[in-house]
């Protein structure tokens, strides 16, 4: 199932064009470490008032507010916004369970990142793409500009969903890799049998501003099966027979909204926030619509 | 509703198949495997279903459940089950199979008539109930059973199986005999007394039973399933074959043939002697009547419809000089064939040989020196009693052709053929008793050969007096008196007499007792008639022809044992002698050459012929009157019990394909 795929494939130009008025939105003000287009925690040097504060020895005398000294003879220190650059990270989920569906997930999830992406270059933010399976990376991290967008498509192109998927090894690596605080974007499926809370626990930990979106098939949503099957799971070759009959798709679609249901309990008991999109929803119909209203991009 | 078949065949049949079935069903399933993202959630939904239920794979299993439908309908089907006609206990029926000639006659779908017996006889045998039994008699001329009484199906289909077309006439007289027997018990025992009940006889036939009128049911009911619609037969039903009597070496075959159906048919026969072509004739022939009326028409109608044009003869004349075998064939088909071919052993010629006893008599001298006999010789009594045995002996039998006796008794009578004037043989039973004069002629036969063209009016009228005459049983009276027989024809196995009470002369042999002999032309006439009957079996040209079932006898030559018969089939039997030099033979079924190894020609084969207007005769009938009641009749086997098992089949079928929608539907299952 996994094919070449194009960078035109991913985003082609007229999409590209419409994304370039989005931005994406953190819910949290995180300090950057250069300066960008994003107002940051600290006062800085911004044109943007912020506040005023009492003077204290040693402030700098150029931001004192010298017209009310004029009229209170008190001497009011003016504080401004610091602008500063976001970290914007994406993980993806390229275990071989992505590689089903038409399209499939992974082309799915990688079009999605890419279009992430491409709005944090355009925002100068410092845009992170860590794609995983049974291990984690290759990465590419700290982009930062618009004329990166051919790279940053380049490596995403370049991914193919291998191996089982590890997602709290995964989420463990990240952790570890990027303390700095930021916006990271975490597409799965979530069909871990291992399960997803661990790894959504090192992520929630190091206080991300994180955005779970859950990516099935149709056919995972309402299966089309009938008769006596074998089914084998492709990433790890377990085999479950079954006798199709309704009383046991029925349970099937139970088991699997109580499982979404208690991938977003989770993710809103930890301030995450968790979106669930199927790929029969039309790409761009997901970023321009569905992640807007979300609140991820504005 | 009863099953058929007994409890434990549909017990076995369900042991045997249902657990492989529920075994195959879990343990071999053929599963199609497909590759799934993640079998995560399907092994969680699978394991909740088997918590909730434990027997929730059998639960939801419709198509288990479907499949173990299928299957019991299959073994309700193998129980037979029957819709009981009636109740009550087993029936005891005996089922007559007709292998008359006319169940030969093939119908339109290539089958013959006994086939489609034998199906209608399966048929009945298979919706017999299990505790019911049955026997199978086969008939035609003679009755055989080809199974006791059982319940055993298999033996009563092979006994069914074993039943062969004869070309026997239908005598259904016999066969009844033997179909009573099982259920009547010898000596005084009444209905309720008797084990066992009274039958029903199921008679499988075309009808035209020969001796429907004989037929007597004594115990039971008699049902008819009439076989057969095909009509359109012409046949040989005559063959005459014949030499002349002056000229032996003339032979004459007179071959009678009859178009029984209903449209006009023109026939050739041809002439074949020894096989070799030799004559041929065209004949055309009407029909025998219209084709609705001819299954109504009765054994009677045949005879008062002979001279309507239905009915033609044949006749060649041709010379030979020795034995042969003398066969006429009939172009075309029709649906009986066995009646297309006649054939008839032709003796050699044989010139008359006559010899008179007599202590002197010119008249009868005169009468027969007239007669065209090759060699005749007149014996005095004394004489022909001291003749030694090679002189009056050869072959066993008697070398004169007629021996006339006139006025001596005697018991030196080898095989042969006497005429007897005032006397009587000494070995039969006949008693010539004192002579009675001026007596009256009551009754005679002058469609007798004998007296063929004799004016007994005159004779009765110038005989003056005769012997009174005692014959036994199996004697013909040809002239009857008032006091008894006058003239008398015993037939025994190798001799026939005539027997006349009166003598030529008186007692004193001094007066002219019948003046007859000199006034009348008459005694030339009837003394012509009487030798040429008598000499008829030996010089007549041809051996009688014998029917299909019939016995016919041969002489041996002296001291043999036995004798072999070669039968038109090829089949062999070797058959006694008995003591006075006669073998007969009585397995004649088909009809064709019955072949003997006597060694004595002219006596080394018989012909065996159909030659019946009856059998020919194949339009089924339509009512059946049996000992002058009507008998119902049905066309084929009217189930005593109406089977199930075919719709057992038929809602198998339907649970099939509900289970092939069910299966083929895409997820309901």
């Amino acid at each position: 199932m996994a094919t070449a795929t194009k960078s035109s494939e991913l985003l082609d130009p007229d999409f590209m064009h419409r994304l370039e008025r989005l931005d994406i939105v953190s819910r949290r003000i995180f300090m950057g470490r250069m300066k960008g287009e994003r107002r940051s925690k600290r006062k800085g040097q911004s044109v943007e008032f912020a506040d005023y504060r009492n003077y204290v020895v040693g402030d700098d005398l150029r931001f004192l507010d010298w017209n009310i000294y004029g009229r209170l003879e008190r001497l009011f220190l003016k504080l401004f916004f610091e602008e500063e650059d976001l970290h914007v990270n994406v993980l993806l989920d390229l275990s071989r369970s992505m590689d089903y569906g038409d399209p499939s997930k992974s082309l799915y999830v990688r079009r999605v990142a890419a279009a992430i992406a491409y709005i944090g270059l355009v925002k100068y933010n410092r845009v992170t793409l860590s794609p995983f399976s049974d291990r984690y990376g290759p990465e590419m991290s700290g982009v930062r500009g618009r004329r990166l967008i051919h790279q940053v498509l380049n490596f995403l192109t370049d991914l193919e969903p291998a191996g089982v998927g590890n997602m709290s090894a995964a989420c463990r690596q990240f952790a570890l890799r990027h303390p700095q605080r930021g916006v990271v974007v975490l597409l799965s499926d979530f069909m871990d049998k291992s399960g997803y809370e661990t790894g959504l626990r090192y992520l929630v930990g190091r206080k991300y501003d994180l955005y779970a979106i859950q990516i099935l098939s149709p056919a995972e949503i309402e299966p089309d099966l009938t008769g006596d099957l074998r089914l084998r799971d492709v990433e790890d070759d377990d085999l479950a027979e079954i006798t199709v009959s309704r009383a046991l798709i029925n349970r099937y679609k139970q088991n699997l909204k109580a499982y979404c249901g208690g991938l977003q309990e989770f993710c809103s008991r930890r301030g995450a926030m968790y979106m669930f999109t199927s790929t029969a929803v039309p790409f761009d119909q997901l970023v321009l619509t569905y992640l807007r209203s979300k609140g991820l991009l504005r | 509703m009863n099953f058929l078949a007994p409890w434990y065949v549909p017990l076995a049949a369900a042991a045997v198949a249902v657990p492989p079935l529920v075994l195959l069903y879990f343990l071999k399933l053929r599963r199609r495997e497909i590759p799934v993202p993640s079998t995560l959630l399907w092994r969680r939904a699978v394991e909740d279903l088997q918590v909730n239920s434990p027997f929730q794979r059998l639960r939801n299993n419709l198509l288990l459940i479907l499949q173990l439908l299928i299957l019991l309908a299959a073994i309700m089907a193998i129980a037979e089950p029957m819709l009981a006609g009636s109740a009550g206990e087993g029936q005891v029926y005996v089922l007559l199979m007709d292998q008359s000639a006319s169940m030969g006659a093939m119908e339109g779908d290539g089958e013959t008539r006994l086939d489609i017996a034998k199906d209608e006889a399966r048929r009945f045998v298979d919706n017999l109930r299990a505790d019911d039994r049955a026997m199978i008699i086969g008939f035609a001329e003679r009755a055989t059973v080809l199974c006791m009484l059982t319940g055993d199906k298999g033996a009563l289909h092979r006994a069914i199986d074993n039943v062969v077309q004869t070309h026997g006439r239908t005598m259904l007289r016999e066969a009844m005999r033997l179909a009573e027997a099982p259920s009547s018990l010898a000596g005084e025992v009444s209905d309720a007394q008797n084990p066992i009940r009274s039958a029903r006889y199921v008679l499988f036939t075309d009808g035209r039973i020969s001796d429907a009128e004989d037929v007597r049911v004594q115990r039971g009911t008699l049902e008819i399933i009439r076989v057969g619609t095909a009509t359109e037969n012409v046949g040989i039903v005559g063959l005459d074959v014949r030499r002349h009597y002056e000229r032996p070496e003339l032979l004459s075959v007179l071959a009678r043939v009859r178009n029984f159906g209903a449209r006009p048919v023109s026939r050739d026969l041809a002439l074949l002697v020894d096989g070799t072509l030799r004559a041929t004739q065209t004949i055309e022939l009407d029909p025998l009547g219209a084709a609705d009326e001819l299954m109504n028409l009765e054994r009677s109608d045949l005879e008062t419809r002979r001279e309507a044009g239905n009915e033609a003869t044949a006749a060649f004349d041709l010379v030979l000089e020795s034995a042969a075998e003398i066969e006429v064939r009939m172009s075309g088909e029709d649906a009986l064939a066995v009646d297309d071919r006649v054939i008839a052993v032709a003796t050699p010629p044989r010139p008359l040989s006559i010899l008179l006893v007599t202590s002197g008599n010119r008249y009868l001298r005169m009468a027969l020196a007239a007669m065209p006999a090759e060699r005749f010789d007149v014996w005095s009594p004394r004489e022909y009693e001291d003749a030694p045995e090679d002189a009056l002996v050869k072959d066993g039998r008697c070398i004169y052709d007629v021996v006339v006796l006139d006025g001596h008794a005697t018991d030196r009578l080898p095989p042969g053929s006497y005429m007897f004037f005032a006397a009587s043989p000494l070995t039969e039973d006949v008693d010539l008793g004192a002579v009675t004069e001026q007596d009256v002629f009551l009754d005679w036969d002058d469609t007798h050969p004998i007296l063929r063209h004799v004016p007994v009016q005159e004779m009765a009228r110038t005989v003056v007096g005769w012997h009174e005459m005692t014959l036994p049983q199996y004697a013909t009276s040809l002239i009857e008196a008032t006091n008894g027989p006058v003239l008398g024809l015993l037939h025994g196995e190798r001799h026939q007499y005539l027997l006349c009470a009166f003598g030529i002369f008186d007692e004193s042999r001094t007066m002219l007792n019948a003046p007859w002999v000199i006034m009348d032309s008459g005694f030339v006439i009837f003394m012509y008639n009487a030798v040429r009957f008598l000499g008829g079996s030996s010089t007549s040209g041809a051996h009688p022809s014998v029917r299909p079932g019939q016995s016919f006898t041969v002489a041996a030559r002296p001291n043999v044992t036995s004798v072999t018969v070669t039968r038109p089939d090829g089949g062999r039997e070797d058959i006694p002698v008995r003591g006075i030099g006669l073998a007969s033979y009585s397995r004649t079924d088909h009809v064709g050459i019955y072949r003997v190894a006597t060694g004595i020609p002219g006596e080394d084969a018989r012909a065996v012929n159909l030659l019946d207007d009856h059998e020919s005769f194949i339009a089924p009938q339509r009512q059946f009157r049996i000992a002058a009641e009507d008998v119902t009749v049905t066309e084929s086997v009217d189930p005593l019990n109406r089977p199930l098992w075919p719709y057992v089949l038929g809602a198998l079928g339907l649970i099939l394909l509900l289970e092939w929608i069910i299966y083929n539907k895409r997820i309901f299952v």
